[in-house]
């Protein structure tokens, strides 16, 4: 198994569509991770294929393909990768039933980001 | 004599105008009709008083004057059932105004007997003053019970009222306790107390005080729209009848003193009205300008004109109320990073990467914050219109991103289809943005919660097109005439000003905008803009 190999780091792959905002959760992450940007559905699908990541966080609102319809795509592709959710607004009923692994509400304290990452990846194991 | 008689012709005159002016809205409206029924009972009182005064023989005398008690005997109960209608909106005091109706027919029924008017005598200086039967002093207790209680009913609406229904029954309360003190004056001779009716003429500030509500503010539903040449007109009927009545009088007093019917009378009395006609008339038409309309066309239109500006200015506020709504939660994004990177500066403080990042994002993210602070200050301030070339797609696109956390929230989805060959027009950025906002929080309201809204932009002859569509309910066909009046809202607690707005803007534009619609599809908006 790829992600119990010791020494392996986890790769996480951030969709926003605000590059600041991909910046920051990339300084969070990126000490303990290995962490990959997408700006928009079309290109999260696209890393997902190329480079399947061990976790995803992807924003709700985005131009062009939004959160919510990539993620029913990664789970129609048949994709059981974890899913965090990141938005300003509440989290959605609807989304809540798409098999997600939690939720990061806008603005975000970088220790909270931290340990639901943590939380998601140990319980995937 | 004659100023008894006159009185009671003017109370017919005013009466007779009031229950006109309320009848404008005679089918809609309940209270318009219950108002006017009243009406009818006081005209006809005061035109029977008239006739009953200027009575030369008893017998028509007494049949005047059992004719006007007849039509008093309703007075009560038609104003307390108005009252009753007008203070709460709608019936409420069903089974009192039905007995109160029950004892008015009973009283009226025994009019013809000698029960209530059992004859005229000569009462001071009226030779043919009725003469109370039995049960006159049963009417009087039942006048003042029904009068009193709804007099008391109409304080008390009064004082409970706010804002403009206030002002609405300020002055019919005033009117109708004064006038019916008035008429109250026409009882003490019925007892040999020796008062003369000389409040009667007062009866007319009831009327008059209703005319005045309804016309000043809009009490009854009754419009401005009422033309005021329909005012004149009224008034000039008025002066003119009561001239009539004024050489009909003389006429009756001279031929007592002449003995005989001159033609010189009948030419005296002419030439008095041509001599006091016109300059009465200007009178009346400077009084009618300066209190029904607030002064003179120019001080009309330049109060209009700052009404309008409040108004505007408090859709506008409610639009940034909408607005900021959707902007908190597009400054959580430049939030997000500002307080991540500042939580990092003391571990990473030495990273260069780190240092680099932080000046561009946390510089970037703040200018985002004031950006959007300023669009919402933009659209707070009213200013003068700046015309400027602009491009007609980034307006759009500006306004459509003020509005983008709202359009998420209610599962908006925005569909563009510019057409680019030629964007530029002379306008006001700031005042277009305005009207599209307007047309869009319309179209967010049509659609509740789903839709989708088309934007188009395209050239026609000289014009720039911009359509707006969406696929909300629709307009009612019934609505479809007004919805670009002021006030005219169709919404609860919409204030009816947005659409207003938005044509007042592209008419600034010197443009046109129309509106197509149908029932549970959509509506489309087209501005039409000169290039």
């Amino acid at each position: 198994m790829k992600n119990g190999q010791p020494g392996k780091r986890h790769s996480i792959l951030v969709c926003d569509d605000e590059e600041n905002v991909r910046e920051s959760f990339s300084l969070i992450l990126k000490d303990e991770f290995e962490v990959m940007q997408a700006r928009d559905g079309a290109e999260l699908l696209e890393k997902i294929k190329s480079h399947p990541p061990d976790l995803i966080i992807l924003d709700l609102k985005m131009p062009g393909m939004s959160g919510p319809e990539a993620l029913k795509q990664i789970r129609h592709a048949n994709r059981s990768i974890p899913v965090i959710i990141t938005s300003a607004y509440k989290l959605p009923e609807e989304v809540k039933n798409l098999g997600i692994s939690g939720f990061i509400e806008k603005p975000f304290e970088s220790k909270a980001v931290l340990k639901l990452v943590k939380e998601v990846l140990e319980a995937k194991k | 004599m004659w100023f008894f008689a006159l009185s009671g012709f003017i109370n017919f005159l005013v009466f007779l105008t009031a229950g006109l002016l309320a009848g404008i809205k005679y089918k809609k409206e309940s209270v318009n009709r219950v108002y006017s029924i009243f009406s009818f009972f006081v005209a006809v009182w005061s035109l029977c008083y008239f006739f009953w005064l200027i009575s030369p023989v008893e017998k028509s005398a007494l049949f005047w004057a059992k004719s006007l008690n007849a039509m008093t005997m309703y007075i009560p109960a038609a104003f307390f059932h108005f009252v009753d209608y007008l203070t709460n909106e709608k019936l409420t005091k069903k089974r009192a105004i039905t007995l109160a109706y029950l004892v008015s027919t009973i009283l009226f029924i025994l009019i013809p007997t000698p029960l209530i008017v059992r004859g005229v005598f000569k009462q001071m200086f009226f030779e043919f003053w009725p003469a109370p039967g039995p049960l006159y002093v049963f009417y009087i207790g039942y006048f003042s019970l029904v009068v009193g209680y709804s007099i008391l009913l109409l304080f008390r609406g009064y004082k409970q009222a706010k804002g403009q229904r206030r002002d609405q029954l300020r002055y019919p309360f005033f009117g109708s306790f004064i006038g019916f003190i008035g008429g109250a004056t026409n009882f003490p001779l019925f007892y040999n107390i020796p008062i003369p009716p000389y409040g009667n003429i007062l009866v007319s500030v009831g009327g008059l005080s209703f005319i005045y509500a309804m016309l000043r503010h809009r009490l009854l539903n009754i419009e401005l729209v009422v033309r005021k040449s329909l005012i004149y007109s009224i008034l000039i009927a008025f002066i003119t009848s009561v001239y009539l009545v004024v050489v009909l009088l003389a006429e009756r007093i001279f031929q007592g003193l002449i003995g005989y019917k001159s033609i010189i009378v009948s030419l005296s009395a002419a030439f008095l009205i041509a001599l006091f006609f016109i300059p009465l008339r200007n009178k009346i038409q400077h009084f009618v300008d300066k209190y029904f309309f607030k002064g003179t066309q120019e001080a009309l239109s330049r109060e209009n004109e700052r009404l309008m500006l409040e108004l505007q200015r408090s859709e506008r506020l409610k639009a940034v109320a909408t607005l900021a709504v959707g902007m908190a939660h597009e400054i959580k994004n430049p939030l997000s990073s500002i307080k991540t990177f500042t939580e990092y500066l003391p571990q990473k403080f030495q990273d260069a990467d780190y240092r680099e990042k932080f000046t561009r994002i946390v510089g970037n993210e703040v200018d985002k914050i004031n950006k959007i602070v300023q669009d919402l200050l933009d659209f707070a301030k009213p200013k003068p219109l700046e015309l400027k070339q602009a491009d007609i797609h980034k307006i759009i696109d500006d306004t459509l991103a003020l509005l983008s956390s709202n359009f998420i929230k209610n599962k908006i989805e925005v569909k563009r289809n510019y057409d680019f060959s030629n964007p530029k027009i002379a306008a006001d950025p700031n005042k277009l943005k305005q009207a599209i906002l307007n047309l869009l929080l319309n179209s967010m309201e049509a659609m509740e919660k789903q839709g989708i809204i088309t934007i188009l932009t395209k050239q026609e002859d000289n014009y720039l097109i911009v359509q707006i569509k969406d696929t909300g309910k629709g307009i009612q066909e019934k609505d479809i005439p007004y919805i670009f009046d002021p006030f005219y809202s169709t919404k609860v607690g919409g204030t009816g000003l947005g659409l207003s707005i938005v044509h007042g803007i592209i008419e600034e534009h010197k443009g046109t905008i129309e509106v197509e619609t149908k029932a549970k599809q959509g509506t489309i908006f087209t501005i039409k803009l000169p290039v």
